[in-house]
Protein backbone atom coordinates (compact mmCIF):
# COMPACT_ATOMS: atom_id res chain seq x y z
CA UNK A 1 0.00 0.00 0.00
CA UNK A 2 2.52 2.67 -0.64
CA UNK A 3 0.47 4.22 -2.85
CA UNK A 4 -1.81 5.70 0.53
CA UNK A 5 1.78 6.88 1.77
CA UNK A 6 2.59 8.51 -1.20
CA UNK A 7 -1.01 10.14 -1.58
CA UNK A 8 -0.30 11.52 1.82
CA UNK A 9 2.60 12.70 0.99
CA UNK A 10 2.09 14.59 -2.04
CA UNK A 11 -1.42 15.75 -0.24
CA UNK A 12 1.83 17.30 2.66
CA UNK A 13 3.56 18.70 -0.18
CA UNK A 14 1.08 20.66 -2.36
CA UNK A 15 -0.88 21.66 0.49
CA UNK A 16 2.37 23.30 1.48
CA UNK A 17 2.87 24.60 -1.85
CA UNK A 18 -0.51 26.18 -2.08
CA UNK A 19 0.42 28.78 0.73
CA UNK A 20 1.83 31.25 -1.71
CA UNK A 21 0.72 34.66 -2.16
CA UNK A 22 -0.41 34.69 -5.63
CA UNK A 23 -2.87 31.14 -4.68
CA UNK A 24 -3.76 32.83 -1.12
CA UNK A 25 -5.20 36.07 -2.85
CA UNK A 26 -7.42 34.00 -5.61
CA UNK A 27 -8.61 31.87 -2.98
CA UNK A 28 -9.86 34.74 -0.94
CA UNK A 29 -10.48 37.31 -4.00
CA UNK A 30 -13.11 33.92 -4.83
CA UNK A 31 -14.11 33.44 -1.32
CA UNK A 32 -15.20 37.18 -1.08
CA UNK A 33 -17.17 37.28 -3.99
CA UNK A 34 -20.50 35.82 -2.88
CA UNK A 35 -20.88 37.62 0.84
CA UNK A 36 -19.91 40.97 -1.17
CA UNK A 37 -22.07 40.20 -4.21
CA UNK A 38 -24.66 39.02 -1.77
CA UNK A 39 -24.04 42.37 0.44
CA UNK A 40 -24.66 44.62 -2.13
CA UNK A 41 -27.77 43.17 -3.73
CA UNK A 42 -29.30 43.62 -0.59
CA UNK A 43 -28.20 47.03 0.57
CA UNK A 44 -29.38 48.29 -3.01
CA UNK A 45 -32.33 46.52 -2.21
CA UNK A 46 -33.28 47.71 1.15
CA UNK A 47 -32.10 51.11 0.18
CA UNK A 48 -34.52 51.21 -2.68
CA UNK A 49 -37.63 49.42 -2.59
CA UNK A 50 -39.11 47.65 0.26
CA UNK A 51 -41.22 44.98 -1.59
CA UNK A 52 -37.80 44.06 -3.53
CA UNK A 53 -36.17 43.95 -0.01
CA UNK A 54 -38.83 41.39 1.08
CA UNK A 55 -38.33 39.00 -2.26
CA UNK A 56 -34.38 39.36 -1.23
CA UNK A 57 -34.57 38.03 2.29
CA UNK A 58 -37.21 35.26 1.20
CA UNK A 59 -34.63 33.91 -1.76
CA UNK A 60 -31.51 34.99 0.04
CA UNK A 61 -30.45 31.13 0.85
CA UNK A 62 -31.10 30.20 -2.80
CA UNK A 63 -28.50 33.21 -3.81
CA UNK A 64 -26.00 32.10 -1.01
CA UNK A 65 -26.66 28.67 -2.73
CA UNK A 66 -25.67 29.56 -6.27
CA UNK A 67 -23.06 32.25 -5.74
CA UNK A 68 -21.24 30.08 -3.53
CA UNK A 69 -21.70 27.06 -5.61
CA UNK A 70 -19.99 28.77 -8.57
CA UNK A 71 -16.64 29.64 -6.48
CA UNK A 72 -16.69 26.07 -5.23
CA UNK A 73 -16.76 24.57 -8.59
CA UNK A 74 -14.62 27.41 -10.35
CA UNK A 75 -11.78 26.09 -7.20
CA UNK A 76 -12.19 22.57 -8.32
CA UNK A 77 -11.82 23.65 -11.92
CA UNK A 78 -8.49 25.23 -11.10
CA UNK A 79 -6.82 22.58 -8.51
CA UNK A 80 -8.17 19.55 -9.56
CA UNK A 81 -8.40 19.32 -13.71
CA UNK A 82 -4.48 20.18 -14.22
CA UNK A 83 -3.70 17.50 -12.53
CA UNK A 84 -1.38 15.51 -14.99
CA UNK A 85 -0.91 18.23 -16.98
CA UNK A 86 0.70 20.62 -14.36
CA UNK A 87 3.38 18.09 -13.74
CA UNK A 88 3.86 17.31 -17.06
CA UNK A 89 4.02 20.95 -18.01
CA UNK A 90 6.71 21.38 -14.87
CA UNK A 91 8.29 18.37 -16.29
CA UNK A 92 7.88 17.24 -12.55
CA UNK A 93 5.94 14.03 -14.04
CA UNK A 94 9.12 11.62 -14.19
CA UNK A 95 10.52 12.64 -11.15
CA UNK A 96 6.98 11.25 -9.58
CA UNK A 97 6.04 8.32 -11.19
CA UNK A 98 8.87 6.75 -10.78
CA UNK A 99 8.06 5.95 -7.87
CA UNK A 100 6.62 2.69 -6.41
CA UNK A 101 2.90 3.68 -6.67
CA UNK A 102 3.65 6.60 -8.29
CA UNK A 103 0.43 7.60 -10.39
CA UNK A 104 -1.89 6.67 -8.44
CA UNK A 105 -0.45 8.36 -5.21
CA UNK A 106 -0.33 11.98 -7.26
CA UNK A 107 -3.58 11.43 -8.45
CA UNK A 108 -4.88 10.77 -5.02
CA UNK A 109 -2.50 13.03 -3.59
CA UNK A 110 -3.54 15.83 -5.96
CA UNK A 111 -7.32 15.22 -5.46
CA UNK A 112 -7.30 15.73 -1.99
CA UNK A 113 -5.39 18.85 -2.55
CA UNK A 114 -8.43 20.13 -4.97
CA UNK A 115 -11.29 19.06 -2.80
CA UNK A 116 -8.87 20.68 0.82
CA UNK A 117 -9.09 23.70 -0.59
CA UNK A 118 -12.24 24.09 -2.26
CA UNK A 119 -14.15 22.77 0.24
CA UNK A 120 -12.11 25.44 2.58
CA UNK A 121 -12.66 28.43 -0.22
CA UNK A 122 -16.40 27.55 -0.47
CA UNK A 123 -16.68 27.30 3.70
CA UNK A 124 -15.28 30.74 3.78
CA UNK A 125 -17.16 32.04 1.34
CA UNK A 126 -20.36 30.45 2.89
CA UNK A 127 -20.12 32.12 6.82
CA UNK A 128 -19.23 35.31 4.98
CA UNK A 129 -23.00 34.67 3.00
CA UNK A 130 -24.54 33.85 6.51
CA UNK A 131 -23.26 36.71 8.08
CA UNK A 132 -24.65 39.28 5.38
CA UNK A 133 -27.54 37.15 5.00
CA UNK A 134 -28.26 36.93 9.54
CA UNK A 135 -27.12 40.88 9.41
CA UNK A 136 -30.68 41.36 6.74
CA UNK A 137 -32.70 38.68 8.94
CA UNK A 138 -32.72 36.46 6.12
CA UNK A 139 -31.92 33.44 7.96
CA UNK A 140 -33.91 31.56 11.00
CA UNK A 141 -31.15 29.77 12.29
CA UNK A 142 -28.04 30.39 10.77
CA UNK A 143 -25.42 27.96 12.27
CA UNK A 144 -28.51 25.05 11.12
CA UNK A 145 -28.09 26.32 7.52
CA UNK A 146 -23.78 26.66 7.63
CA UNK A 147 -24.13 22.72 9.10
CA UNK A 148 -26.33 21.60 6.23
CA UNK A 149 -24.49 24.19 3.63
CA UNK A 150 -21.28 22.57 4.73
CA UNK A 151 -22.01 18.69 3.95
CA UNK A 152 -24.07 19.44 0.71
CA UNK A 153 -20.57 21.54 -0.45
CA UNK A 154 -18.34 18.95 1.38
CA UNK A 155 -20.41 16.22 -1.07
CA UNK A 156 -19.96 18.31 -3.93
CA UNK A 157 -16.49 18.89 -3.34
CA UNK A 158 -15.85 15.01 -3.17
CA UNK A 159 -18.19 14.30 -6.12
CA UNK A 160 -17.05 17.06 -8.76
CA UNK A 161 -13.10 16.70 -7.55
CA UNK A 162 -13.24 13.13 -8.55
CA UNK A 163 -14.84 13.52 -11.79
CA UNK A 164 -12.39 16.66 -12.70
CA UNK A 165 -9.51 14.58 -11.71
CA UNK A 166 -10.59 11.95 -13.84
CA UNK A 167 -11.00 14.40 -16.80
CA UNK A 168 -7.67 15.52 -15.70
CA UNK A 169 -6.06 12.35 -16.99
CA UNK A 170 -8.25 11.54 -20.06
CA UNK A 171 -8.22 15.22 -21.79
CA UNK A 172 -4.59 16.49 -20.52
CA UNK A 173 -4.37 19.81 -22.45
CA UNK A 174 -7.96 20.53 -22.16
CA UNK A 175 -9.21 19.48 -19.28
CA UNK A 176 -10.31 22.78 -17.93
CA UNK A 177 -12.58 23.10 -20.92
CA UNK A 178 -13.56 20.00 -21.13
CA UNK A 179 -14.68 20.49 -17.36
CA UNK A 180 -16.33 23.83 -17.75
CA UNK A 181 -18.59 22.06 -20.34
CA UNK A 182 -19.32 19.09 -18.32
CA UNK A 183 -20.28 21.74 -16.01
CA UNK A 184 -22.81 23.51 -18.40
CA UNK A 185 -24.05 21.16 -19.90
CA UNK A 186 -24.47 17.90 -17.80
CA UNK A 187 -24.89 19.75 -14.40
CA UNK A 188 -26.42 22.69 -15.58
CA UNK A 189 -28.85 22.38 -18.69
CA UNK A 190 -29.15 18.38 -18.29
CA UNK A 191 -29.88 18.55 -14.50
CA UNK A 192 -32.53 20.92 -15.17
CA UNK A 193 -34.46 18.73 -17.37
CA UNK A 194 -37.93 17.40 -16.60
CA UNK A 195 -36.94 13.74 -17.15
CA UNK A 196 -35.31 10.36 -15.97
CA UNK A 197 -32.21 11.74 -17.17
CA UNK A 198 -31.44 14.60 -14.87
CA UNK A 199 -31.32 11.86 -11.75
CA UNK A 200 -28.00 10.83 -13.33
CA UNK A 201 -26.56 14.60 -12.67
CA UNK A 202 -24.63 15.03 -9.44
CA UNK A 203 -26.66 18.41 -9.29
CA UNK A 204 -30.05 16.82 -8.78
CA UNK A 205 -28.51 14.70 -5.89
CA UNK A 206 -27.16 17.56 -4.15
CA UNK A 207 -30.39 19.53 -4.72
CA UNK A 208 -32.31 17.15 -3.21
CA UNK A 209 -30.05 16.43 -0.67
CA UNK A 210 -29.90 20.29 0.36
CA UNK A 211 -34.05 20.04 0.17
CA UNK A 212 -33.89 17.75 2.82
CA UNK A 213 -31.70 19.20 5.33
CA UNK A 214 -32.38 22.38 4.83
CA UNK A 215 -36.08 22.97 3.46
CA UNK A 216 -37.51 24.30 0.41
CA UNK A 217 -34.89 27.55 -0.27
CA UNK A 218 -35.53 27.35 -4.81
CA UNK A 219 -37.65 30.25 -6.20
CA UNK A 220 -40.61 28.07 -7.41
CA UNK A 221 -43.41 26.39 -5.25
CA UNK A 222 -42.94 22.73 -4.18
CA UNK A 223 -45.85 21.20 -6.13
CA UNK A 224 -44.43 22.58 -10.05
CA UNK A 225 -40.78 21.27 -8.79
CA UNK A 226 -42.41 17.52 -7.93
CA UNK A 227 -44.56 17.68 -10.83
CA UNK A 228 -41.80 17.81 -13.03
CA UNK A 229 -39.01 15.93 -10.98
CA UNK A 230 -40.84 13.19 -8.81
CA UNK A 231 -40.99 12.89 -5.20
CA UNK A 232 -37.63 13.05 -3.27
CA UNK A 233 -36.09 9.54 -2.46
CA UNK A 234 -34.58 9.40 1.19
CA UNK A 235 -31.75 11.10 1.77
CA UNK A 236 -29.46 8.77 1.76
CA UNK A 237 -29.86 7.23 -1.37
CA UNK A 238 -28.97 10.96 -2.55
CA UNK A 239 -25.86 10.87 -0.28
CA UNK A 240 -25.45 6.99 -1.53
CA UNK A 241 -25.67 8.09 -5.52
CA UNK A 242 -23.02 11.06 -4.89
CA UNK A 243 -20.35 8.27 -3.08
CA UNK A 244 -20.97 5.86 -5.26
CA UNK A 245 -19.96 8.51 -8.16
CA UNK A 246 -17.36 9.58 -6.59
CA UNK A 247 -16.32 6.41 -5.85
CA UNK A 248 -16.47 5.83 -9.60
CA UNK A 249 -14.68 8.29 -11.07
CA UNK A 250 -11.69 8.00 -8.74
CA UNK A 251 -11.65 4.36 -10.18
CA UNK A 252 -11.32 5.14 -13.57
CA UNK A 253 -9.14 8.23 -13.04
CA UNK A 254 -6.76 5.59 -10.98
CA UNK A 255 -7.28 3.32 -14.26
CA UNK A 256 -6.00 5.37 -16.84
CA UNK A 257 -3.61 7.20 -15.27
CA UNK A 258 -2.22 3.93 -14.63
CA UNK A 259 -2.31 2.96 -17.98
CA UNK A 260 -1.40 5.92 -20.14
CA UNK A 261 1.66 6.69 -21.47
CA UNK A 262 2.44 10.14 -20.79
CA UNK A 263 5.06 12.04 -22.81
CA UNK A 264 6.66 14.98 -21.95
CA UNK A 265 6.74 17.65 -24.57
CA UNK A 266 10.43 17.76 -24.45
CA UNK A 267 10.60 14.23 -25.26
CA UNK B 1 19.32 -6.63 -14.42
CA UNK B 2 17.55 -5.59 -17.54
CA UNK B 3 16.39 -7.63 -20.58
CA UNK B 4 15.75 -5.96 -23.83
CA UNK B 5 14.07 -8.79 -26.41
CA UNK B 6 13.61 -7.59 -29.93
CA UNK B 7 12.24 -4.03 -28.50
CA UNK B 8 11.05 -1.26 -30.91
CA UNK B 9 9.10 1.63 -30.03
CA UNK B 10 6.79 3.90 -32.51
CA UNK B 11 5.66 7.54 -32.04
CA UNK B 12 3.36 7.07 -34.85
CA UNK B 13 5.11 7.17 -37.93
CA UNK B 14 8.72 7.78 -36.06
CA UNK B 15 10.76 4.85 -34.68
CA UNK B 16 12.20 6.04 -31.34
CA UNK B 17 13.75 2.58 -30.43
CA UNK B 18 14.04 0.16 -33.35
CA UNK B 19 14.56 -3.41 -32.92
CA UNK B 20 16.90 -3.57 -29.39
CA UNK B 21 18.21 -6.99 -28.44
CA UNK B 22 19.80 -6.54 -25.00
CA UNK B 23 20.69 -8.14 -21.98
CA UNK B 24 22.78 -6.66 -19.27
CA UNK B 25 24.18 -7.95 -16.00
CA UNK B 26 24.86 -5.50 -12.94
CA UNK B 27 27.38 -3.41 -13.47
CA UNK B 28 28.03 0.31 -14.89
CA UNK B 29 27.01 0.97 -18.38
CA UNK B 30 27.89 4.32 -20.95
CA UNK B 31 24.92 5.30 -22.87
CA UNK B 32 25.83 6.71 -25.58
CA UNK B 33 24.34 8.32 -28.49
CA UNK B 34 23.56 11.95 -30.49
CA UNK B 35 20.97 13.89 -29.06
CA UNK B 36 17.55 11.83 -30.29
CA UNK B 37 18.95 8.98 -30.74
CA UNK B 38 16.65 6.86 -28.70
CA UNK B 39 18.44 7.26 -25.26
CA UNK B 40 15.47 8.91 -23.12
CA UNK B 41 12.78 6.00 -24.75
CA UNK B 42 15.26 3.72 -24.39
CA UNK B 43 15.05 4.11 -20.75
CA UNK B 44 11.34 5.25 -19.82
CA UNK B 45 10.88 1.80 -21.35
CA UNK B 46 13.44 -0.18 -18.79
CA UNK B 47 11.73 1.69 -16.00
CA UNK B 48 7.87 0.85 -17.51
CA UNK B 49 6.94 4.55 -18.17
CA UNK B 50 5.90 3.76 -21.89
CA UNK B 51 5.65 0.37 -23.22
CA UNK B 52 7.47 -1.07 -26.24
CA UNK B 53 5.53 -1.24 -29.38
CA UNK B 54 6.80 -4.49 -29.64
CA UNK B 55 9.44 -7.00 -27.87
CA UNK B 56 9.52 -7.64 -24.02
CA UNK B 57 11.49 -5.52 -21.27
CA UNK B 58 12.22 -7.03 -18.06
CA UNK B 59 13.99 -5.45 -15.40
CA UNK B 60 15.12 -7.61 -12.67
CA UNK B 61 13.73 -10.24 -14.14
CA UNK B 62 10.30 -8.40 -14.30
CA UNK B 63 7.70 -6.68 -16.53
CA UNK B 64 8.77 -3.34 -15.02
CA UNK B 65 5.33 -2.02 -16.76
CA UNK B 66 2.94 -4.09 -14.54
CA UNK B 67 5.20 -3.61 -11.56
CA UNK B 68 5.75 -0.65 -10.06
CA UNK B 69 7.34 -1.93 -7.05
CA UNK B 70 10.51 -2.67 -8.77
CA UNK B 71 10.74 1.28 -8.92
CA UNK B 72 11.64 0.84 -5.61
CA UNK B 73 15.10 -0.43 -6.27
CA UNK B 74 16.10 1.93 -9.11
CA UNK B 75 16.88 5.26 -8.80
CA UNK B 76 16.76 7.68 -12.02
CA UNK B 77 17.99 11.36 -12.74
CA UNK B 78 15.92 12.28 -15.83
CA UNK B 79 17.32 14.85 -18.21
CA UNK B 80 14.46 17.31 -17.77
CA UNK B 81 14.82 20.73 -16.55
CA UNK B 82 11.96 20.85 -13.70
CA UNK B 83 10.39 23.47 -12.14
CA UNK B 84 8.85 24.11 -8.70
CA UNK B 85 8.22 27.21 -7.96
CA UNK B 86 9.27 28.01 -3.93
CA UNK B 87 9.99 24.80 -3.18
CA UNK B 88 13.60 23.91 -1.35
CA UNK B 89 16.09 20.96 -2.57
CA UNK B 90 15.08 19.87 1.50
CA UNK B 91 11.31 19.69 0.77
CA UNK B 92 11.16 18.26 -2.68
CA UNK B 93 13.88 15.40 -2.15
CA UNK B 94 12.09 14.43 1.30
CA UNK B 95 8.79 14.57 -0.21
CA UNK B 96 9.85 12.15 -3.38
CA UNK B 97 11.58 9.67 -0.56
CA UNK B 98 8.65 9.62 0.89
CA UNK B 99 6.77 8.21 -2.12
CA UNK B 100 8.97 5.39 -1.71
CA UNK B 101 7.22 4.25 1.45
CA UNK B 102 9.54 6.28 4.16
CA UNK B 103 7.97 7.79 6.73
CA UNK B 104 8.36 11.90 6.95
CA UNK B 105 11.29 11.67 9.89
CA UNK B 106 13.14 8.72 7.78
CA UNK B 107 12.57 10.64 4.57
CA UNK B 108 13.93 13.95 6.05
CA UNK B 109 17.10 12.26 7.17
CA UNK B 110 17.63 10.61 4.31
CA UNK B 111 17.00 13.29 1.76
CA UNK B 112 19.43 15.74 4.31
CA UNK B 113 22.35 12.73 3.77
CA UNK B 114 21.81 13.10 0.25
CA UNK B 115 22.10 16.49 -0.38
CA UNK B 116 24.95 16.16 2.00
CA UNK B 117 26.46 13.61 -1.05
CA UNK B 118 26.35 16.10 -3.77
CA UNK B 119 27.39 19.29 -1.67
CA UNK B 120 23.80 21.08 -1.50
CA UNK B 121 23.49 21.53 2.28
CA UNK B 122 24.57 24.40 2.56
CA UNK B 123 21.32 26.13 -0.06
CA UNK B 124 19.19 22.98 1.06
CA UNK B 125 16.54 25.29 2.55
CA UNK B 126 16.71 28.06 -0.58
CA UNK B 127 14.20 27.37 -3.04
CA UNK B 128 15.30 24.99 -6.33
CA UNK B 129 14.58 28.27 -8.36
CA UNK B 130 17.23 30.02 -6.96
CA UNK B 131 19.72 27.57 -8.19
CA UNK B 132 21.95 27.41 -10.74
CA UNK B 133 21.54 24.75 -13.23
CA UNK B 134 24.63 22.83 -12.30
CA UNK B 135 23.13 22.93 -8.70
CA UNK B 136 19.73 21.84 -9.50
CA UNK B 137 21.69 19.10 -11.59
CA UNK B 138 23.34 17.73 -8.42
CA UNK B 139 19.63 17.91 -6.46
CA UNK B 140 18.27 15.54 -9.16
CA UNK B 141 20.76 13.60 -8.37
CA UNK B 142 19.82 14.12 -4.54
CA UNK B 143 16.84 12.22 -5.34
CA UNK B 144 17.73 9.45 -7.50
CA UNK B 145 20.19 8.38 -4.22
CA UNK B 146 18.61 9.44 -1.56
CA UNK B 147 16.65 6.16 -1.07
CA UNK B 148 19.57 4.03 -1.61
CA UNK B 149 18.26 1.68 -5.14
CA UNK B 150 20.44 -1.09 -6.72
CA UNK B 151 20.11 0.73 -9.87
CA UNK B 152 21.30 4.28 -10.61
CA UNK B 153 20.25 5.57 -13.98
CA UNK B 154 21.05 9.22 -14.96
CA UNK B 155 19.82 10.77 -18.49
CA UNK B 156 22.43 13.58 -19.54
CA UNK B 157 23.75 14.06 -15.91
CA UNK B 158 26.73 16.33 -16.72
CA UNK B 159 24.15 18.87 -18.40
CA UNK B 160 25.17 22.24 -17.39
CA UNK B 161 28.17 21.36 -14.69
CA UNK B 162 30.85 23.41 -14.42
CA UNK B 163 34.16 22.08 -14.38
CA UNK B 164 34.35 21.45 -10.32
CA UNK B 165 31.09 20.03 -11.07
CA UNK B 166 32.02 17.69 -13.34
CA UNK B 167 34.46 16.51 -11.84
CA UNK B 168 32.64 15.88 -8.61
CA UNK B 169 29.68 14.17 -10.01
CA UNK B 170 32.45 11.54 -11.76
CA UNK B 171 34.30 11.55 -8.37
CA UNK B 172 30.60 10.37 -7.30
CA UNK B 173 29.68 8.53 -9.90
CA UNK B 174 32.98 6.34 -9.83
CA UNK B 175 32.21 5.75 -6.00
CA UNK B 176 28.95 4.35 -6.41
CA UNK B 177 30.65 2.03 -9.12
CA UNK B 178 33.00 1.12 -6.66
CA UNK B 179 30.38 -0.13 -4.16
CA UNK B 180 30.02 -2.47 -6.69
CA UNK B 181 26.15 -1.10 -7.42
CA UNK B 182 25.09 -0.79 -11.01
CA UNK B 183 24.78 2.54 -12.98
CA UNK B 184 23.43 3.21 -16.78
CA UNK B 185 24.94 6.59 -17.77
CA UNK B 186 23.21 8.04 -20.56
CA UNK B 187 25.18 11.03 -22.74
CA UNK B 188 25.96 12.14 -25.54
CA UNK B 189 29.55 12.95 -24.84
CA UNK B 190 31.83 10.60 -24.89
CA UNK B 191 34.67 11.76 -22.57
CA UNK B 192 32.32 12.26 -19.95
CA UNK B 193 31.37 8.68 -20.28
CA UNK B 194 34.82 7.29 -20.61
CA UNK B 195 35.91 9.23 -17.35
CA UNK B 196 32.95 6.10 -14.95
CA UNK B 197 35.33 3.43 -17.44
CA UNK B 198 31.70 1.87 -17.78
CA UNK B 199 30.97 -0.56 -20.79
CA UNK B 200 29.60 1.18 -23.68
CA UNK B 201 26.04 0.92 -25.53
CA UNK B 202 26.35 2.83 -28.92
CA UNK B 203 22.62 4.09 -29.97
CA UNK B 204 21.78 5.85 -32.60
CA UNK B 205 18.67 6.24 -34.58
CA UNK B 206 16.79 4.44 -32.64
CA UNK B 207 19.86 1.19 -33.30
CA UNK B 208 22.01 -0.40 -30.81
CA UNK B 209 25.04 -0.11 -33.14
CA UNK B 210 27.57 -1.98 -31.04
CA UNK B 211 28.19 -2.34 -27.23
CA UNK B 212 31.46 -3.57 -25.31
CA UNK B 213 33.43 -3.46 -22.62
CA UNK B 214 35.62 0.03 -22.39
CA UNK B 215 39.22 -1.49 -24.72
CA UNK B 216 36.75 -2.84 -27.17
CA UNK B 217 35.22 0.77 -27.84
CA UNK B 218 38.91 2.16 -27.97
CA UNK B 219 40.09 -0.33 -30.73
CA UNK B 220 36.44 0.73 -33.15
CA UNK B 221 37.19 4.19 -31.82
CA UNK B 222 41.02 3.62 -33.46
CA UNK B 223 39.63 2.44 -36.54
CA UNK B 224 37.09 5.21 -36.97
CA UNK B 225 38.22 8.34 -38.59
CA UNK B 226 38.83 11.56 -36.99
CA UNK B 227 37.71 14.89 -38.54
CA UNK B 228 39.45 17.76 -37.66
CA UNK B 229 38.35 21.52 -39.22
CA UNK B 230 41.01 24.13 -38.95
CA UNK B 231 40.75 27.75 -39.85
CA UNK B 232 43.73 29.46 -41.65
CA UNK B 233 44.76 32.61 -43.53
CA UNK B 234 44.79 31.02 -46.68
CA UNK B 235 42.87 27.60 -47.18
CA UNK B 236 43.69 26.66 -50.47
CA UNK B 237 47.80 26.58 -49.55
CA UNK B 238 46.77 24.71 -46.70
CA UNK B 239 45.01 22.02 -48.01
CA UNK B 240 47.28 21.85 -50.93
CA UNK B 241 50.14 21.27 -48.29
CA UNK B 242 48.41 18.40 -46.03
CA UNK B 243 47.32 16.75 -48.89
CA UNK B 244 50.61 15.42 -49.22
CA UNK B 245 50.53 14.51 -45.74
CA UNK B 246 49.92 10.33 -46.11
CA UNK B 247 48.66 10.35 -42.80
CA UNK B 248 44.91 12.50 -44.27
CA UNK B 249 42.45 10.90 -45.99
CA UNK B 250 40.40 13.51 -47.02
CA UNK B 251 40.41 17.24 -47.33
CA UNK B 252 36.88 19.31 -47.67
CA UNK B 253 36.34 22.98 -47.62
CA UNK B 254 34.17 24.06 -45.47
CA UNK B 255 33.36 28.36 -46.75
CA UNK B 256 36.21 30.51 -47.54
CA UNK B 257 38.73 30.03 -44.78
CA UNK B 258 38.22 26.67 -43.36
CA UNK B 259 39.33 23.07 -44.52
CA UNK B 260 37.66 19.87 -42.79
CA UNK B 261 40.66 17.43 -42.53
CA UNK B 262 39.72 13.54 -42.16
CA UNK B 263 42.59 11.37 -41.05
CA UNK B 264 42.82 7.98 -39.16
CA UNK B 265 45.45 9.25 -37.01
CA UNK B 266 44.64 12.59 -35.36
CA UNK B 267 47.85 12.75 -33.05
CA UNK B 268 49.85 12.61 -35.69
CA UNK B 269 48.27 15.72 -38.22
CA UNK B 270 48.43 17.44 -34.91
CA UNK B 271 52.07 16.91 -34.33
CA UNK B 272 52.79 17.48 -38.70
CA UNK B 273 51.09 20.73 -38.84
CA UNK B 274 52.83 23.30 -36.30
CA UNK B 275 55.89 22.59 -38.75
CA UNK B 276 53.89 22.47 -42.16
CA UNK B 277 52.22 25.27 -41.41
CA UNK B 278 55.51 27.48 -40.39
CA UNK B 279 57.42 25.97 -43.73
CA UNK B 280 54.48 26.95 -45.85
CA UNK B 281 53.82 30.37 -44.09
CA UNK B 282 50.49 30.44 -43.39
CA UNK B 283 48.81 31.71 -39.91
CA UNK B 284 46.40 29.06 -38.27
CA UNK B 285 43.51 30.95 -36.44
CA UNK B 286 41.48 28.18 -35.16
CA UNK B 287 41.74 24.17 -34.92
CA UNK B 288 38.41 22.07 -34.18
CA UNK B 289 38.27 18.42 -33.11
CA UNK B 290 34.68 16.86 -34.12
CA UNK B 291 35.70 14.02 -31.80
CA UNK B 292 33.24 15.29 -28.98
CA UNK B 293 30.37 14.91 -30.82
CA UNK B 294 30.79 11.16 -31.59
CA UNK B 295 30.06 11.91 -35.38
CA UNK B 296 33.02 10.02 -36.77
CA UNK B 297 32.39 7.00 -34.44
CA UNK B 298 29.14 6.68 -35.08
CA UNK B 299 29.29 7.21 -38.72
CA UNK B 300 32.12 4.56 -38.83
CA UNK B 301 29.53 2.34 -37.02
CA UNK B 302 26.72 3.30 -39.38
CA UNK B 303 29.19 2.27 -42.20
CA UNK B 304 29.61 -1.14 -40.36
CA UNK B 305 26.06 -1.96 -40.16
CA UNK B 306 25.23 -1.49 -43.52
CA UNK B 307 27.87 -2.95 -45.13
CA UNK B 308 29.43 0.01 -46.69
CA UNK B 309 33.09 -0.11 -44.62
CA UNK B 310 33.46 -3.54 -45.60
CA UNK B 311 32.47 -3.17 -49.43
CA UNK B 312 35.19 -0.56 -49.59
CA UNK B 313 37.69 -2.76 -48.13
CA UNK B 314 36.80 -4.85 -50.21
CA UNK B 315 37.23 -2.95 -53.21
Amino acid sequence: MNWINGALATFAFEIRRSFSLHRLMVAIGLALFPPVMLSVVARIAFTRNSRVAGDVVQYMEFAMVFLVALVCMLMLLLWATPNVHSELEGKTWNFLVIRPGGRVACFLGKYSVAVAVSFATALISLIGCVLVAQSYGGLEDPLYTLACLGGVYGLACLVYGAIFSLLGTIFIKRAMLVGAGFLIGVEGILAGLPAVVSKFTMSYHLRETGLSWLGWFVPYPESEYRFQFGPAWPVWMHVGCILLMTTVALVAGMIVITNRQYITSEE
Amino acid sequence: MIELNGVSRLYKTVIGVNDINLSLDQGVYGLLGPNGSGKTTLINMILGQIKPTLGTVRLFGQNPWRRSKLLRRVGLCPALEFSYPRVTSLEWVSYLVQMHGFSRADALLRAKQALELVSLSHVMNQPITEYSLGMRQRAKLAQAIAHDPELLILDEPFNGLDPVGRYEMTALLKKWAAEGRSLVLASHILHEVEAVNPSFLLIYGGRLLASGAPDEMRRILANSPSLLTIKSSDSKKLAGMLSRLDVVKNIRFVGEHRVEVETMVLAEVLNLLPNAVTEAGISIEDVESNDESLKSLFSTLMKIQRGELLARKTL
